[in-house]
């Protein structure tokens, strides 16, 4: 597996094109690209590097195993690749009872310890994106923010959200779709 | 069943966020192959949550992983040689690929087929993990159909998922998949193949369940089978 120069400078969709057609060196360029992001995601769902990695290899293995399932027409690689790794994860952390204890954390602040992906390297586009997506989740409510971080990020059930809140499983939907909207909104 | 936008991009929200419990997972499900592919407001609305959802990854720090892990993910590659896949060979010794190459042969067709069906963008990525699983296992259902129906599982595990080909369109009826468990039947979900494909996640695992199977029926969400199975098979014991 070894990346080359030219092959860094490769847009998203012209890598994912060379790896449907079977190219190694294309899938591991686009590994590298991506699982960075696609760990760190792993991570903070599961909190757990071993079930982590295993999330991230099952989603990379399953697109080269069958690269159709990605259709460049729904949208980008990069929200493809990281909602599989997501819902991935979030079926793990579900079936994985010792994680339910894990600390239930309320804000979108990297886990102690956990704070040394910003030394990963990431292409321009990418990290700007990054921030801009802070920036976007620093401007919801408080109370959108803890919707949206127990379901994306801890996995939680909205119903399993509105019991451990004390809130009508009603409230839990509106807020949700008004954060999404509002994310919507400022970063579209 | 009529459709409220509002209560529809709800839906949406929770699911592109995977949240949303089982009966809320299963109305969502309705409203992506019912409504929304014909619904421009809504399709759109789909398309830009998705697009949040993606982005919500970054909010995580980029960790890079161990380096172990590239390795890792090169010998399972290595093992699944891209475009030479052999279609549906049957053979223990080889099960790994073979699973992703039974895969293979109706992934092109149903991959695009069902790209309305969001959700099963999600379920065709995590099948192709479990068809890729090593213990993964492959029960034919049997019946007077020339339809192909497989059931793919691994035990332990509490999903499998039903890949129909070959599969007579049924008009304005639908295919429904029932699991028997004693003299019990539950429903697990029902579709109309495209190009004679259809596929269906089942969420228990093949421990709980006696016998699965496949009706032709009016209505997708009736609580009882009304009509004889066009398909079905047995689990055996474990070993």
């Amino acid at each position: 597996m070894v990346g080359d120069t030219a092959a860094v400078a490769e847009s998203d969709p012209e890598l994912v094109r060379r790896v449907q057609a079977g190219d190694r060196e294309a899938f591991t360029e686009l590994y590298r690209r991506f699982a960075p992001a696609a760990y760190g995601l792993a991570l903070r769902v599961l909190r757990q590097p071993g079930l982590a990695q295993d999330v991230v290899h099952d989603a990379f293995a399953a697109i080269w195993g069958a690269p159709e399932i990605y259709d460049q027409a729904r949208g980008a690689f990069r929200s493809f690749l990281l909602s599989l790794v997501h819902h991935r994860a979030v079926d793990v952390v579900r079936r994985e009872e010792r994680l339910r204890d894990r600390e239930r954390r309320v804000n979108l602040e990297p886990p102690p310890n956990e704070d040394w992906g910003e030394a990963v390297f990431e292409a321009a586009d990418l990290a700007d994106r990054r921030r801009e997506v802070r920036r976007a989740l620093a401007e919801l409510s408080p109370e959108q923010r803890e919707v949206i971080e127990l379901a994306y990020f801890q996995g939680y059930t909205q119903v399993r959200i509105a019991a451990e809140r004390g809130i009508p499983l009603g409230t839990v939907k509106t807020r949700t779709l008004a954060a999404m909207r509002k994310l919507r909104s400022l970063l579209s | 069943m009529s459709w409220d936008h509002e209560r529809v991009e709800e839906l949406l929200a929770g699911h592109v966020l995977g949240a949303l419990d089982t009966e809320d997972a299963e109305l969502a499900e309705r409203a992506l192959v019912e409504h929304v592919p014909g619904c421009e407001r809504c399709a759109s609305a789909l398309h830009d949550l998705r697009s949040i959802a993606g982005d919500l990854a970054l909010a995580a720090p980029a960790v890079a992983p161990s380096p172990a892990l590239e390795g890792r993910l090169r010998a399972t590659i290595e093992g699944v040689p891209l475009r030479r896949r052999t279609p549906w060979l049957v053979g223990a010794a080889a099960a790994a690929a073979v699973a992703v190459a039974g895969l293979s042969g109706w992934n092109v067709t149903l991959a695009g087929r069902l790209s309305e069906a969001e959700t099963r963008q999600a379920w065709l990525a995590d099948a192709v993990s479990a068809f890729g699983h090593p213990d993964a296992e492959v029960l034919q259902l049997e019946g007077s159909s020339r339809a192909r129906i497989n059931v793919w599982f691994v035990r332990g595990e509490q999903r499998m998922y039903l890949v129909a080909s070959n599969m007579e369109h049924p008009g304005e009826d639908v295919y429904k998949v029932w699991v028997v468990d004693g003299d019990t039947a539950h429903g697990e979900g029902s579709f109309v193949p495209e190009d004679g494909v259809g596929m269906v996640p089942v969420n228990v695992g093949p421990s709980e369940v006696d016998l699965v199977m496949v009706t032709r029926e009016a209505v997708s969400d009736g609580p009882t089978p009304t009509a004889s199975p066009i398909a079905s098979a047995t689990f055996a014991p474990a070993g």
